[in-house]
């Protein structure tokens, strides 16, 4: 199955946000995928044991910490701006493995 | 329901002077904290929030917004407070720490966590986005941006 791994700063808020419209788009493509959601702090470890395909912050995270999993900045989701590009973005990378 | 639930006249602000982020983040912490939303954490937390991972929003409109917060453990009860600055101030951008956005409406958030108070953030952002919303609110006073929101068929449903 795959895998995504939302992620925000501290108080899961945003993230939670991204990971509502993430259930809409995965529903309504038809597509079992499971969503993980951490701190950025947690991300590294997270990358581990969750081992998602692609990470999505809903910030500024440190891309290094993602340890080379594909990253797509989720801000969109909370200000809604660009939605579209950023579930392209998702949708391709996780349709491509 | 953001309106009932979360907007409340106790916590709307407007023409506040401020030189600097910090001294725009105090006056709008006062705010929920002196109305007992918050603890006395909160603040220091936010700040710290704020340094680490930035909340300034540039929507493409005249004014741009943020959108302080922090972890639940230091909410007391739900609420948002928004502050409406004089002259803007230098907020980082939420997307890129690198860039800095003039905010001149500031949504500070205490949310006691449950998935149904995310709905109506999303409810809230989807205000923001609308470019008349904000501008109305850096338009008018307290009374009046309280009376406005009651207008907005989309908060009332």
């Amino acid at each position: 199955m795959k895998k995504v791994l939302v992620c925000c700063g501290s108080s899961m808020i945003t993230s939670s946000m991204a990971i509502n419209q993430l259930k809409e788009v995965f529903a309504k493509e038809g597509l079992n995928v499971q969503i993980g959601q951490c701190k950025f702090s947690e991300v590294p470890a997270q990358v581990v044991t969750f081992q998602p395909n692609v990470v999505v912050p809903t910030g500024a995270l440190n891309e290094k910490d993602a340890g080379g999993v594909p990253v797509v900045r989720g801000t969109s989701f909370v200000t809604g701006v660009g939605v579209e590009q950023t579930v392209k973005q998702i949708l391709d990378i996780l349709k491509d493995k | 329901m953001i309106m009932n639930e979360l907007i409340k006249r106790e916590l709307i602000l407007t023409n506040i002077d401020a030189e600097d982020q910090f001294e725009a983040l105090k006056t709008v912490q006062k705010a929920l904290y002196s109305n007992g939303y918050v603890k006395d954490t909160y603040f220091d937390a936010v700040l710290d929030r704020e340094k680490e991972y930035p909340t300034g929003i540039a929507l493409g409109h005249k004014y741009n917004i943020a959108i302080p917060h922090t972890d639940s453990q230091h909410v007391i009860k739900s609420g948002i407070c928004i502050g409406v600055l004089k002259e803007p101030v230098k907020f980082k951008s939420m997307e890129n720490k690198e860039i800095e956005v003039d905010v001149k409406v500031i949504f500070m958030i205490a949310l006691n966590i449950a998935s149904k108070q995310v709905e109506l953030l999303q409810e809230l952002m989807a205000l923001i986005r609308d470019a008349e919303f904000v501008e109305k609110l850096t338009e008018l006073n307290e009374d009046d941006i309280l009376n406005y929101i009651k207008t907005r068929k989309d908060v009332i449903q």
